[in-house]
């Protein structure tokens, strides 16, 4: 950290725990990029260790990676001298993030997903979500279910009519 | 998905607001939660468009340019000649559907991101329509609605109402008592769509002893009558201001103040007497005192354009000084901030012809016709003409192309490219060029533009 003020909290770390119980240590300054714990710290009650219910220690693993890489992002008063160099670090930055989500399989993305949403950290749900949109965009309704293992619930006249009603999405 | 990990409707609609139109029309048929998902989707993002006879641009505020959104106007195509479409105009913008009308008096209604159009029945041609036409929704019936003047051989204004349901015009709505039907003058073009009502400024004789009466004319879509709307009570006499939308709500700009000028939004005949009209902000005119309203900007800014009558009309002497103003190949633009109360310039440079008229424009997957298979696909390609007089490519080709993609073993038409380099387009031409259709001087080359179909 660079600025004497942040360094107090930039030590100061939070417990999460992760719904299968691995506890992961996270400072203050990364956390914060996580709506929900953003909060809780404001209220104050970051004591001891936050249990996440909804986010197994993997997925917790792999998005505690992303905040780490984004958290020195946004610190004030760091100033990059020249523009060339802020636009290559935006650059390297994508590559980084399209690298990540890449690596994932799908269901690593799926869990990324639920588990970004539910911490509230909005970019990496928006990165992850922007790839998902990418794998079932031209994908038939079926593969559809099959990718989000959904079972229809329309009878087959009404599959019917919405089928004929958009014909042209259909061709 | 494996181990039953439930996503949340939340995350689904995250990935689907990044789908493109086809792809959501499609999986409207994945389940049922699917599909009342997909036909609750809003995109809030009102984009402002500015558009030449056959292509799109919206225009990027961070970095005052206009991006090129490349869709060919549905009209270009139905008609087969290239003349007769070249001044494509839209009337009007509502829901995600736009009304599109061509010289040869051709009217579709369009739906750019889904690509689906619909012709709109022809109707007795007794003589040519105004250029005054407006488009609207009428929420009452859940129905699109397209108002148009049309002068008769006694050269009286008569008024035919397009109903989308029904398919067909309708001669109705009489204009108010007041107006002598003969002495209308349209000061804007278009009528303005806010609020289940589409609103024109006008002039006409109110009577042979007032003479000449400057307001604002007003066609409720739901009621289907006109109303005439005056402007705000402490106007003097001889009011002097233009008309706009700002935020879906109707505004007007009145200019006669020495330093400033106050936007008012309409509120509605519903109040008493003389509070229809909200004072919405006062504007320093600087060294332009004609601004229009056009845009409220996300961020709570507004921004607004130098009326065109201004340059348009050499003759307006007030105005004759703002003439200057606007160079070739740029448009200047204002930004007004309400929190920090100072107008700012924007000045977006372009290489063709842009139509005066900016348009809102907020996506949607509104069909444009109300019956199953009676809309048609509007053509994805742009098509640039290449002019071999000018030396092999067309100027507007060779503006707006910058790098070359793939394909380039297939037929013309199948060209697909991602903003083609000048020098790109010169190799197109060399290895397509004969290929193409061509008439004595001109030559169409169709390219699939950089649009995800899917």
């Amino acid at each position: 950290m660079s600025t004497p003020s942040s360094s107090v909290f930039s030590y100061r770390v939070l417990k999460l725990k992760s719904s299968d119980g691995e506890i992961f240590e996270v400072k203050q300054t990364v956390a914060v990029q996580s709506g929900v714990l953003k909060q809780m710290m404001e209220d104050g009650c970051t004591e001891g260790e936050i249990p996440l219910n909804n986010v197994d220690s993997p997925t917790l693993a792999k998005i505690i990676e992303w905040c780490n890489k984004h958290h020195d992002d946004d610190v004030e008063g760091r100033v990059l001298s020249q523009e060339k160099e802020k636009e290559k670090e935006k650059a390297d930055m994508k590559r980084w993030e399209s690298e990540f989500i890449d690596a994932l399989n799908r269901d690593e993305l799926y869990f990324l997903l639920i588990g970004s949403n539910y911490m509230n950290i909005k970019e990496l749900l928006d990165c992850a979500a922007q790839k998902v949109a990418g794998m079932v965009k031209g994908k038939t309704p079926e593969a559809i279910r099959e990718m989000f293992n959904i079972q229809s619930d329309f009878t087959e006249e009404e599959e019917k009519a919405i089928r004929k009603e958009n014909q042209w999405a259909f061709n | 998905m494996q181990k039953g990990a439930h996503i949340p409707d939340e995350v689904i609609i995250d990935v689907l607001r990044s789908l493109p139109a086809k792809s959501l029309v499609r999986f409207k048929c994945v389940c049922k939660s699917w599909l009342s998902l997909i036909s609750q989707l809003r995109y809030d993002n009102e984009e402002l468009i500015l558009h030449t006879s056959f292509c799109f641009h919206s225009i990027d505020f961070k970095e005052s340019e206009i991006k090129q959104v490349m869709l060919g106007f549905p009209l270009r195509n139905s008609l087969n000649s290239l003349d007769a479409t070249v001044d494509s105009t839209v009337v009007g913008s509502c829901n995600g559907l736009l009304c599109v009308r061509n010289r040869g008096d051709a009217v579709c209604i369009w739906n750019p991101w889904t690509r689906r159009y619909k012709m709109v029945s022809s109707e007795t041609k007794i003589t040519r329509s105004t250029n005054n036409s407006g488009f609207g929704y009428d929420h009452s019936t859940d129905d699109y609605i397209i108002v148009k003047f049309i002068y008769n051989h006694e050269r009286r204004c008569i008024v035919e109402v397009y109903s989308r349901k029904a398919d067909s015009w309708f001669q109705m709505g009489k204009l108010p008592q007041q107006i002598l039907p003969n002495a209308i003058v349209w000061k804007k073009q278009k009528g303005l769509f806010a609020n289940g009502a589409l609103y024109w400024h006008v002039n006409y004789v109110e009577n042979k002893d007032v003479g000449v009466v400057d307001n604002i004319l007003c066609f409720n879509l739901v009621d289907r009558k006109f109303s005439m709307i005056v402007p705000p009570n402490d106007h003097e006499k001889k009011p002097d201001f233009d008309i706009g939308v700002l935020g879906g709500r109707f505004c007007m700009i009145d200019y006669d103040h020495d330093c400033h000028s106050d936007i008012w939004a309409w509120e509605g005949n519903n109040n008493k007497k003389g509070s229809n009209w909200i004072k919405l902000m006062s504007i320093p005119s600087n060294n332009y005192k004609f601004l229009a309203p056009v845009f409220l900007m996300k961020n709570g800014e507004v921004l607004l354009r130098i009326i065109e009558e201004l340059y348009m009309n050499p003759h307006a002497r007030r105005r004759r000084h703002v003439i200057s103003l606007y160079p070739e190949g740029e448009k200047k633009l204002f930004i007004y901030s309400q929190k920090h109360k100072t107008l700012r310039e924007l000045t977006i440079s372009y290489k063709e012809s842009l139509s005066n008229k900016e348009i809102t424009y907020t996506r949607s997957l509104v069909s444009p016709a109300s019956n199953d298979g009676d809309d048609l696909e509007s053509p994805l390609c742009y098509e640039a003409d290449f002019c071999r007089n000018l030396g092999n490519v067309g100027v507007a080709a060779r503006d707006r192309m910058v790098e070359w993609q793939q394909h380039s073993t297939t037929t013309a038409t199948n060209v697909e490219y991602k903003q083609v380099k000048p020098e790109i387009c010169e190799h197109l031409w060399s290895e397509f060029g004969p290929h193409c259709k061509s008439s004595t001087s001109r030559v169409s080359l169709q390219w699939t533009i950089e649009l995800d179909p899917m």
